[in-house]
């Protein structure tokens, strides 16, 4: 900065709070998604932009098994913490391999 | 993004999609979270400004490969780096350097700020009796701890008093229940808290609860919204274009204060009793969002109904309460706040209408067309085309109350607001004046919380 002004020196602490969170494991990742149970997350009730998606994987993907995202409810919204808290098991109960999530959209 | 941590917590990978003007929040938040790089297919630009040719080209060319590369990817985890203590100083210099050193690492809200120096923050701790080190609870998106220290740091930096020191832990300890969801205050709306504060120190402290009561000026106002607002960015880490993606916008409240005389005078309730459930002789903190406000009413005649009606159609239907009402509905709540002078409020009252039936007229009273909540729904959600919503659809799955859905007439006039009881009124303003606003809540997000203010043991020493 240029053109401060001399005077009083102050010492000074950090304003933040210290950071509760843990560390992420990521999963093992998805090379092929062929044969794959993959599930559909969306934040809103529209997500008009998984019907496309959905085209373009089944073609590249011939084998692919889509989950569409109405199944596990919209993970933004009144339900938000109901619909992620019952995820985990929702996800082992129809065998995910895999998530796409849309969110903001 | 939580869901997507959820699922990778479960053991399921996950690739996000989110538009370009997204990614630098999905990247923050996923940093806070503790992940390094989250999977994301990008979606370039937004989806609802564009036709349906470059939504499909996109799709194709961007987020399908996005979307196959996300899920294969390797990760990169998180690297930590280690965190200053709460007595650790991080920086020496005068107050011009510190001032430019808090502004570079993203600390202050582009005022000046106090320095925060031990010795001031231990004349802010006089004021309290817990440990400095009380964890208060965890604050999303950036997760980080709530502690009395942080809250006396930043109730510096913003130019509080020391004495505030309880009011300044009560309005954290709001925004840190679960229920007022801090983790949605970088919506796109761009929402700002608001303070409200009744009891018997709002005169102990000095606040001004008459004319001006919502422009900045009196310390105790000022500094408490500015603090707020401080706090929500350097602990809950709400930064504009990271975490905070409130699209325009506004800047922070200064908290509100009622005048609880004028109320005593009318026999009115103070807002604290009344909706709150707290005695009169309480100090109360509660914090709630204000998603828009509306324009000043000026109401006239010397009966209740010259001014409700007055109130319910100028405040009730105008076009600020349309997002509220929309959303209220879709996520089943919202908490509109009418802020009344006195002058109309006693004509109100020796009119002999206590503030539940002034709610109950209002619930009854403010209507607008199915039509253009209808209208206002399918515009509100960011869908490409305005995907229709329907109140008649929305009552068949349950989702609303059935008094949406009393016919197909399109022009039937709907409520506006979900409960009498939600509505909120609150006696402020120039008592020789003749107006209203109405402060509307952004639905669930920022409900209304309220904490009883715990003073000292001492506060009758070192009270003002």
């Amino acid at each position: 900065m240029k053109g401060t002004i001399a005077g009083p020196v102050y010492e000074v602490v950090w304003p933040l709070g210290n950071s509760a969170s843990d560390s992420l494991k990521f999963s093992p990742r998805v090379d092929d998604l062929d044969g794959k149970t993959v599930c559909e997350l969306n934040d809103f009730a529209w997500g008009e932009y998984f019907p496309q998606l959905r085209g373009h994987l089944k073609r590249t993907h011939p084998n692919i098994k889509i989950i569409e995202y109405p199944v596990f409810g919209a993970t933004h919204g009144r339900d938000e913490r109901e619909v992620i808290d019952r995820l985990p098991a929702l996800l082992k109960e129809v065998g995910a391999d895999a998530v796409i999530s849309g969110v903001g959209l | 993004m939580r869901a997507s941590i959820a699922a990778e917590k479960a053991g399921v990978p996950t690739v996000t999609i989110v538009e370009t003007g997204f990614m630098r929040q999905a990247q923050a938040i996923a940093k806070s979270l503790g992940v390094g790089q989250l999977p994301i297919a990008e979606y370039p630009g937004q989806i609802a400004t564009d036709g349906p040719e470059a939504f499909a080209e996109k799709m194709q060319n961007a987020v399908l490969p996005g979307v196959v590369e996300g899920l294969a990817a390797p990760i990169e985890a998180a690297v930590r780096t280690g965190e200053p203590g709460p007595r650790e100083i991080v920086f020496k210099g005068t107050l011009d350097e510190v001032e430019e050193f808090f502004y570079d690492n993203l600390w202050s809200d582009g005022l000046p700020v106090i320095p925060p120096t031990i010795e001031r923050i231990e004349r802010f701790l006089e004021f309290t009796d817990r440990d400095p080190e009380e964890a208060l609870g965890t604050l999303l998106p950036e997760k980080r701890r709530v502690t009395v220290w942080n809250v006396a740091v930043n109730g510096v930096m913003a130019g509080c008093r020391p004495e505030y020191m309880p009011l300044l832990l009560a309005a954290v300890e709001c925004i840190a229940d679960p229920s007022f969801r801090i983790e949605d205050a970088g919506s796109t709306p761009g929402w700002e808290p608001l303070v409200i504060v009744n009891g018997p120190i709002l005169k102990e402290l000095d606040f001004n609860y008459e004319t001006g009561v919502m422009r900045v000026g009196r310390m105790a106002n000022s500094s408490i919204g500015r603090f707020l607002r401080l706090y929500m960015r350097n602990v809950a880490g709400l930064r504009p274009g990271l975490t905070d993606k409130g699209t325009i916008g506004a800047t922070f409240n200064v908290a509100l204060a009622e005048n609880e005389d004028a109320c005593s005078e009318m026999g009115w309730e103070p807002f604290s009793v009344d909706s709150r459930g707290f005695r009169s002789d309480e100090n109360v903190v509660t914090v709630q969002s204000v998603v828009s406000v509306t324009g000043p009413t000026y109401s006239t005649g010397d009966k209740a109904l010259d001014h409700l009606d007055y109130l319910a159609e100028f405040i009730g239907q105008s076009t600020s309460v349309y997002w509220s009402t929309r959303t209220g509905l879709l996520y089943g709540k919202w908490f509109p706040l009418f802020v009344i002078s006195p002058r109309i409020a006693n004509i109100i009252a020796k009119d002999g209408w206590s503030k539940r039936d002034v709610r109950q007229y209002l619930y009854d009273n403010c209507r607008i067309p199915a039509s253009t909540l209808e209208k206002y729904a399918g515009r509100a959600g960011g869908s490409r085309n305005g995907t229709p919503w329907s109140l008649r659809e929305e009552v068949q799955k349950g989702n609303i109350d059935k008094q949406y859905w009393e016919s197909d007439d399109p022009d039937r006039l709907v409520r506006v607001f979900m409960r009498p009881e939600w509505i909120e009124i609150v006696v402020a303003g120039d008592p020789a004046r003749n107006q209203a606003r109405g402060y509307m809540n952004n639905h669930e997000q920022g409900a209304p919380v309220s904490r009883a203010v715990q003073l000292p043991a001492n506060w009758n020493r070192h009270g003002p």
